[in-house]
């Protein structure tokens, strides 16, 4: 199974401080990874370097076979992204805004997006400065998997939404993946929405990867649920 | 006690609280260098003309600087607040309202009070507009300051700023003092709740975000998310996927469309105001022109790449659509170019019709030599603005810009001080090849530079 997602002795520093400090990672194609972590421990600058968005002072970040750094348009085509913190224009109306995302696509899917804006209730005639940060994170999730990517790279998405809306978000992430195999990297602090998706799980403590595998066989070394295993993980 | 002085103080460098205290003190800067070499030159009336125009724009950042440092969270937890707020802002009031115009006016001649009587009016309004939030609170005080300072010239509305009538200046200076402490004691009445509701200038307010690489980018990057009216785009934006460049660039250009409606309104206002200076001072078109002149040798750049630069927010997300990186920073950066030639148009179309209207005022081929020059110049405002940018920092922009804008300033003074035409050109070639020489190496850092 070739990787879709290959990080490799990562080091990122803001001034003085150590962020990621050699974190390695090798993400299979079609499989679904839960990146837990402690605040501050770097998922969010993890997952920007591998997006491109930041530049590892060393190390290696790849995805689909190509460097994060200068991915090629078609990378790019094939990469849905929702970062932590949501910035889109606040002028557009929502529906605007969706038409706006869509034109830089080749490979848009019109019908999904339609689906998704129904199951999602979004109000196409608000302006986006006016959304709630559920709302919001419901449109940014909307923009990012529309064009039906085969890698996509989530900050925290269910940080923000209501448990009917997380339910909703998790199943869709699940009838997105699963059949087109497809390429799930989330990070999340809550652990029951990772043991309902996820087939793999990364843990970051202290700017290193402190396990990688799948999620059943942690459970079965630790004899533990996901949460508890973390915390002791955490406490080691 | 002291810990609340040194803590609101401190507020003061950080911009903790506002951001329009680095707005007040760079534009002040900008406006009393320029006065200062404006009355050292050869057009000396131009520097009263620009210290009654610095007042309007002063005082609206300062006051609006005062209820953002007032009408805060903060002081629930800060009990002591007040006072160092208050003192700060009566120095400030102080330097701006008595100590500029009274210095501007002994140097030039006109009537201490009649100054004094306009500065203190349309501070009065601005206070007035900031306690309330209303916008036509400054509409309103506009006119009727623009009816004192335009009616003293040749109507008996209020010949004050010429000295001719002391006693109604200095009437029109009490009530306005009056009215302005009034405004400040209300003010110190409010409290944060009144921030939440107060919608006169949240478009308009910059952000002083932090140099970047320091581990609290993301923060404050992240932090702003209102956009100044400058930026507003056209609707129904489209970035055509499979469209050229020249497409794709007149597409992004659509992002700053808002600045053609703002630049369009700041130089039919110049251009009134300037008209209606000349046509009561016939003789004042020297500084008239001067002002148009280093109006725009600046502003359309200056402007429009502050508007750009509150994009970058939400252009992150845009560098990660299929586009190669560098592809997307030249695109950008061309828009960027777009909206400036647009903005500069708008000025010179003011200037050309200002030749028009007035044929005798400047001839044909000082207007031409003058509008080359500040294209010129744009070439090297816009290229310091894209180096600048990276740092994603209103407060660096704005501070570097400063001596460039005094820079450029003396170099618009040059053709008062009649020097040879070759070596004005010759000044105006070396900033277009140093504005070639910054843009490339602007691109060459930008490529390095991390977007998220």
């Amino acid at each position: 199974m070739t990787n879709a997602i290959s990080i490799q002795s990562v080091v990122k520093r803001f001034g003085p401080k150590t962020v990621l400090d050699g974190v390695d990672l090798e993400i299979p194609a079609g499989t679904v990874v839960g990146l837990l972590g402690t605040n501050g421990s770097g998922k969010t600058t993890l997952l920007k370097c591998l997006v491109g968005l930041l530049r590892p002072q060393s190390g290696k970040c790849e995805i689909l076979g190509e460097p994060s750094w200068d991915l090629s348009p078609d990378a790019k085509a094939r990469i849905g992204y929702v970062p932590q913190v949501i910035s889109l224009f606040p002028w557009m109306t929502v529906f605007d805004l969706v038409r706006y995302t869509a034109s830089f696509y080749t490979n848009w899917n019109e019908t999904l997006c339609n689906r998704l804006i129904g199951e999602l209730g979004l109000p196409m005639l608000d302006r986006v400065g006016t959304l709630s940060v559920g709302q919001l994170q419901k449109l940014a999730i909307l923009t990012a998997i529309s064009h039906e990517p085969d890698v996509l790279i989530l900050d925290e998405p269910a940080a923000s939404l209501d448990p009917m809306a997380r339910r909703q978000f998790l199943q869709l992430i699940i009838d997105l993946a699963e059949p087109a195999k497809r390429t799930v990297l989330f990070s999340t602090h809550i652990t029951s929405d990772l043991e309902r998706v996820a087939d793999r799980v990364a843990v970051l403590k202290d700017g290193r990867v402190a396990y990688f595998g799948l999620l059943e066989e942690l459970k079965e070394q630790t004899h533990l649920n996901l949460e508890d295993a973390f915390l002791e993980m955490h406490h080691a | 006690m002291r810990e609340c002085w040194t803590q609101v103080l401190r507020s003061y460098w950080r911009h903790t609280v506002s951001s329009w205290m680095t707005v007040f003190l760079v534009v002040m800067g900008c406006l009393y260098a320029c006065i200062a070499a404006v009355i050292l030159s050869k057009a000396p009336e131009a520097g009263v003309q620009m210290s009654l125009w610095s007042t309007p724009i002063l005082s609206i950042c300062l006051w609006a600087h005062v209820r953002e440092q007032i009408a805060v969270a903060r002081r629930a937890l800060l009990p002591g607040a007040m006072p160092p707020v208050l003192l700060i802002f009566l120095l400030l009031a102080a330097l701006l309202v008595f100590a500029c115009p009274t210095v501007t006016a002994l140097y030039n001649g006109p009537s201490v009070s009649g100054l004094l009587a306009c500065a203190m009016f349309f501070f009065a309004v601005a206070g007035r507009w900031a306690l309330s939030g209303k916008w036509r609170w400054l509409i309103g005080g506009e006119a009727v300051w623009m009816g004192l300072v335009f009616g003293s010239q040749s109507t008996p509305i209020a010949s004050f700023i010429t000295g001719k009538d002391e006693p109604a200046a200095m009437s029109v200076f009490v009530v306005a003092l009056g009215a302005a402490v009034l405004a400040m004691y209300r003010m110190c009445r409010l409290n944060e709740e009144d921030s939440s509701y107060y919608r006169g200038l949240t478009d308009l307010r910059f952000s002083w975000l932090r140099p970047r690489m320091t581990g609290q980018t993301q923060e404050a990057w992240h932090r702003q998310k209102a956009m100044g009216a400058s930026t507003w785009s056209a609707k129904n934006m489209i970035i055509p996927a499979d469209g050229g460049f020249v497409s794709r660039v007149w597409a992004w250009s659509r992002l700053g469309r808002g600045g053609v409606f703002f630049h369009s309104f700041m130089a039919g206002s110049v251009f009134v105001v300037q008209f209606l200076m000349f046509r009561f001072q016939p003789d004042a078109s020297g500084p008239s022109e001067m002002i148009l002149f280093i109006w725009i040798l600046f502003m359309p750049t200056l402007m429009t790449v502050a508007g750009w630069l509150q994009m970058w927010t939400f252009l992150e997300a845009d560098s990660l659509r299929p586009i190669r990186r560098g592809r997307f920073l030249t695109e950008l950066s061309a828009a960027i170019a777009v909206c400036c030639v647009q903005a500069w148009m708008i000025y010179a179309a003011a200037i050309v019709l200002w030749s028009v209207v007035f044929p005798n005022s400047v001839s044909r081929f000082d207007m031409i030599a003058r509008l080359a020059g500040s294209l010129a110049a744009q070439l090297f405002v816009y290229s310091a603005g894209l180096w600048l940018m990276r740092y994603r920092a209103m407060g660096w922009l704005m501070v570097v810009y400063l001596p460039i804008f005094v820079v450029l300033v003396l170099v618009a003074l040059t053709a008062n001080f009649n020097w040879p035409a070759a070596i004005i050109a010759g000044i105006y070639a070396a900033l277009a090849a140093a504005g070639v020489w910054i843009f490339l190496d602007a691109r060459r850092r930008w490529m390095v530079t991390e977007l998220g």
